[in-house]
């Protein structure tokens, strides 16, 4: 049992003594020790609890009285205190009993009983005191430095390093130690994927094989505060091949390669189904050397790393495509030709090698060589169909149109007559070939015609005349038929004529077929080529013209050089036609 | 005695054309144009006026005949005459053509309508001229070179030309071209 201290007050000068004593003391002990240790006179006294009010029980100890360390009691003696020595410690004067009467004055009659000597000041050692307060110090401080040390921050991440496949995910879980804030921010470098509040990573769908990616765990208490873990991405385990499809005729090879990813074996085992050709440990597959009919191989690469994993490619096996012919092609597409003109035609077979044709013609004749040739006879409007049909495939063929041009070709009746005085009108009549217009134009030097033909001679003169009838195609203007009369004089000439003039004008016609620049000479009634069919050249000065002009020209005309009696036409073209001269003598 | 001839039809010529101031005017006896005619073809005319002469022929030479081709361009036609019958003989000449009448006798086109031009060059006359003159002078000293500068000037015109922007260019048989002519 431990001690209490109490307190022992005198009333009068306030003076308190502070005792202390076992609390399993006897109240009955404690008092005599107080007699004894105050010097107080042998008597009744008892103690009364000033805390509690209760008087003490002598026959029981402090404690049983419920005596507590701090107590104040009261000593006295029949209600009167005694005078207690002088204690070391001043207390102001004890208030007045309830019965009115001065404490002090009570304790006059107690004897004084001082229960220890007092301490005096001088007694204190400050070296003593100085140290302790510095070991305390330390102490603290120490105290300190290990509480903070016991309750530093700490983030730990687990797991560490974790190997992830591309698509899947990893749990990360973080612990914050030393801070009642466990919150974490999650971070990733680089940012390949993402990461929960809760710590779960999710790899993204596709990753290069061996990828790193670092995941950092941060005390959002204490941002200096984190923890790294590391994570490895894995591609998705594939294998793929190139080309996926393919067609091949016979004996063809082709190719193939294959890629296998996230798999540290690359390899590729290859093989065909059906095995129909076959194919090499480097992926080249052969087609075989016939095919009959169009069918499908399969080509497989199989991982040798991973042999659920495997790829696939199609080859379509194709037979050899028979010649298609597309279209044939007849040059030229359109031509014109007149009776017995030529032409060669061309013909063009797209979509075979094979350019054979077979060559016809609806009229007229064409080799197979291409070469036509139009009829001899063509009826106005007419037209030719030639067509070349392919060997290859019969059922193409091209075609040209031709048109046939008729050849107009213009007569007339008469072509020579001698009119008189008795005789003075001629009916003339033409006729026209090669077009379906048959209508002409007549005309004539001299005298009149009718549009119908009719002729009337010009009045007679002294000497004969001769007059060139014209009849001018409508439907071709450069086609003209001639007819030569001769209006005889008012009195006949019966002489023989003897000199270079017997008339004052005249007409040459000539026919014939004549080459382009081919030369005609005319001497007198003579010519080079073809034939004059009437009149000659005078062989005196004459003046002249020549129709049709714009198939001939004049070349050399009579003259003096030549006696008047040469004339050189040269033709423009090729041509087969009557050519007028007509000449008027000088005098 | 060919050489007085000659020397008398050039007094001549120049005597008509000094004294009465007539040209030559010679009348075509047969067509020409650019479409049918080519180089080196014959021509022949006779002579309308002046008196002297008239009944006379004359012949010439086409020298350019050229078309225009479909898409346009020059016609071009120029002839000369180089020889004249006169009295039973050829003499040598040459002609500067002044005007021209077409066959239907309107002047100054030919029977296409186109404009006749007269085209000179001078200075050919003026270098024929003085080679004229010189060879005048070494027949018949100073007469002769007088003479023979004119001769040597018609010399270096001698060529008809008509030059047109048309299909062709033609003059039918009796057109007319009055001309500046001096013996050779």
């Amino acid at each position: 049992m431990s001690d209490i201290h109490l307190h022992i007050r005198n009333k009068e000068d306030g003076k308190e003594h502070v005792i202390d004593t076992p609390a399993d003391l006897r109240v009955v002990d404690f008092l005599s020790e107080l007699i004894e240790g105050l010097q107080l006179p042998a008597g009744a006294w008892v103690l009364d609890d000033q805390e509690t009010g209760m008087r003490l029980d002598p026959q029981v100890t402090l404690s049983s009285n419920r005596v507590l360390s701090g107590h104040h009691l009261r000593l006295h003696r029949n209600g009167v205190e005694p005078e207690l020595p002088p204690s070391k410690h001043q207390t102001p004067p004890l208030p007045p009993d309830k019965d009115g009467l001065d404490e002090r004055a009570k304790e006059k009659d107690i004897e004084k009983a001082p229960v220890k000597p007092p301490v005096e000041p001088d007694e204190i050692e400050w070296p003593w005191v100085l140290g302790s307060l510095a070991v305390v110090l330390v102490i603290g401080l120490l105290v300190a430095g290990v509480y903070r040390w016991m309750h530093r921050v700490t983030v730990t991440l687990t797991p560490a390093q974790v190997e992830v496949v591309a698509g899947d995910s990893a749990k990360f879980s973080a612990v914050i130690k030393g801070n009642p804030n466990h919150a974490i921010r999650w971070s990733l470098n680089p940012r390949l994927g993402n990461i929960g509040d809760d710590g779960t990573y999710r790899a993204p769908l596709t990753a290069e094989q061996g990828q790193k990616v670092t995941i950092t765990a941060t005390s959002a208490a204490d941002p200096s505060k984190s923890a790294n873990a590391r994570i490895t991405l894995h591609a998705v385990p594939h294998v793929s091949v190139s080309p996926t499809e393919a067609t091949a005729i016979a004996s063809q090879k082709i190719q193939f390669t294959a890629s296998v990813t996230g798999s540290s074996n690359e390899a590729v085992r290859w093989s065909i189904s059906p095995e129909v050709g076959n194919i090499s440990a480097d992926g080249s597959y052969s087609a075989p050397p016939s095919i009959t009919s169009p069918s499908p191989v399969t080509v497989t690469a199989t991982s040798q790393g991973n042999p659920g994993l495997s790829a696939s490619a199609t080859v379509i096996l194709t037979p050899p495509a028979a010649p298609v012919v597309t279209s044939v092609q007849v040059s030229p597409s359109h031509a014109a030709l007149s009776h017995n003109g030529q032409m060669i035609f061309q013909a063009k077979v797209n979509g075979t090698s094979n350019q054979r044709v077979v060559w016809s013609a609806s009229t007229g004749t064409i080799a197979q060589s291409g070469a036509y040739t139009a009829p001899a006879s063509i009826e106005p409007g007419q037209t030719a169909v030639i067509t070349a049909k392919s060997v290859a495939d019969p059922r193409k063929v091209g075609r040209a149109m031709i048109d046939l041009q008729a050849e107009v070709d213009i007569r007339i009746t008469p072509t020579q007559i001698t009119l008189g005085a008795s005789h003075r009108q001629q009916q003339f009549t033409s006729s026209v070939s090669g077009t379906t217009n048959g209508g002409v134009r007549w005309s004539a030097t001299g005298g009149t015609i009718s549009p119908s033909g009719l002729f009337t001679a010009p009045p007679a003169t002294k000497a004969a005349q001769t007059v060139r009838i014209t009849a001018t195609s409508e439907a071709d203007p450069t086609k003209q038929a001639f007819a030569s009369v001769t209006v005889e004089p008012l009195l006949a000439k019966t002489e023989e004529h003897n000199g270079p003039v017997t008339q004052d004008s005249g007409l040459i016609l000539w026919s014939g077929a004549l080459e382009g620049g081919q030369t005609l000479t005319i001497n007198g009634s003579q010519a080079s080529t073809g034939s004059v069919l009437s009149g000659k050249l005078p062989g005196v000065p004459v003046v002249l013209n020549v129709t049709p002009l714009e198939l001939v020209g004049i070349q050399e005309a009579p003259g003096p050089s030549n006696g008047w009696a040469r004339l050189v036409l040269r033709s423009r073209r090729k041509m087969h036609a009557v050519v007028s001269i007509e000449w008027k003598a000088i005098r | 005695m060919r050489r007085l001839t000659y020397l008398g039809l050039a007094a001549l010529l120049m005597t008509t054309a000094a004294a009465t101031a007539e040209d030559f005017t010679v009348k075509l006896l047969s067509p020409i144009s650019t479409e049918t005619n080519k180089a080196g073809d014959k021509i022949t005319a006779q002579v309308i006026s002046p008196q002297q002469f008239q009944g006379d022929f004359i012949e010439g030479v086409v020298r350019t005949s050229k078309a225009a081709n479909k898409f346009g361009g020059k016609s071009e036609l120029a002839f000369y005459f180089n020889v004249l019958h006169h009295g039973g003989k050829a003499f040598p000449i040459q002609g500067d053509i002044k005007s021209v009448v077409n066959s239907q006798g309107k002047q100054g086109i030919d029977d296409e309508g186109n404009v006749y031009k007269k085209q000179g060059n001078w200075k050919k006359a003026l270098i024929g001229a003085g080679l004229g003159a010189g060879l005048g002078a070494a027949v018949g000293g100073g007469k002769g070179a007088a003479e023979g500068a004119a001769i040597g000037t018609a010399a270096s015109l001698l060529l008809i030309e008509v030059t047109a922007k048309a299909p062709k260019i033609a003059f039918g048989a009796e057109s007319q071209f009055i001309l500046d002519v001096k013996q050779q």
